[in-house]
């Protein structure tokens, strides 16, 4: 049986019963609180987790890790779009990470007189809710500045808040 | 894990797990699908293969105007006449007949001319 809810008897947080010191608060919607390093302040928890996570080997066209996504489909050369399992609450209200690694052979060697190379959210593409585009691109090279590219590791998260 | 699809140059999506693929993406954007197997575009590739030589001339044809100016300043003739030559070759690079009549994909890698546009990218 899946455990969903646990009451306080059920952490082992090493604060006594008789202590008054508060850690974490989850209110009756289930949104959680922690306290700051501090101690001065409180921060959601739910808002500083990533709501998704893909590694995508654009050489090998394989997902190595994804967290909260449905499916990705590799459009062209440097560009992805992927479909989340859980949709956002807002198509704007996201911060889009995203690096790659930098190498266009599992390792073998550093990507060809890259500079800058980097991952953007597609500038021709809306939000959305339920999908992300992506490019991946380097900055400058020997034959041609800020192309498309594939690289082995294409890195992207994402924070915002879940639907 | 989330499933991964591949879009050919057409629109056409399968599931990575389902296609042979080519054995590299230098030609990516000339991926076309017919079943389960995607193979590249002999005609789209050329193209793809004439805007890298474009690309790749570019630096080199600034450099030769460098080299130029300097065999102009010297009056230098037989410096100009070899920049010249040079330049009309990296000009000339992009309608070279090996590219027109490669009839496969690695005839068509092949047909890189590494005498004026160096190192390949296809090698």
């Amino acid at each position: 049986m899946a455990l969903t809810k646990v009451n306080r008897g059920g952490l082992n947080t090493g604060i006594s019963d008789s202590s008054d010191a508060t850690f974490l608060t989850v209110d009756s919607s289930e949104q959680a609180v922690i306290k700051s390093e501090g101690g001065a302040v409180t921060t959601s928890v739910q808002k500083g987790l990533a709501k998704f996570l893909v590694n995508y080997d654009a050489i090998n066209q394989t997902t190595d890790g994804s967290l909260n996504q449905a499916s990705l489909t590799d459009n062209a050369t440097g560009n992805f779009t992927s479909a989340f399992t859980n949709n956002f609450n807002s198509a704007a209200n996201k911060f889009f990470f995203g690096s790659v690694w930098n190498t266009a052979n599992d390792g073998g060697a550093v990507a060809t007189n890259l500079r800058l190379p980097g991952i953007t959210q597609t500038g021709d593409h809306a939000n959305s809710t339920s999908t992300l585009d992506f490019d991946s691109r380097v900055g400058a090279q020997s034959d041609g500045n800020a192309i498309a590219y594939d690289f082995s590791g294409t890195y992207v998260s994402l924070l915002g808040e879940l639907a | 894990m989330a499933t991964t699809n591949i879009m050919d140059k057409d629109g056409n999506s399968i599931s990575a797990s389902d296609a042979t693929v080519p054995s590299d993406r230098h030609f990516r954007g000339a991926w076309s699908l017919s079943g389960t197997t995607i193979t590249e575009d002999l005609a789209v590739a050329k193209t793809i293969f004439m805007d890298k030589v474009r690309e790749a001339r570019g630096p080199l044809l600034d450099a030769e105007d460098v080299i130029y100016m300097k065999a102009l300043e010297a009056d230098d003739a037989d410096a100009k006449t070899a920049s010249v030559a040079k330049k009309k070759a990296l000009r000339d690079a992009p309608a070279a007949s090996a590219i027109s009549s490669a009839d496969t994909i690695a005839k068509l890698k092949a047909a890189w001319d590494t005498s004026t546009l160096g190192d390949s990218p296809y090698a």
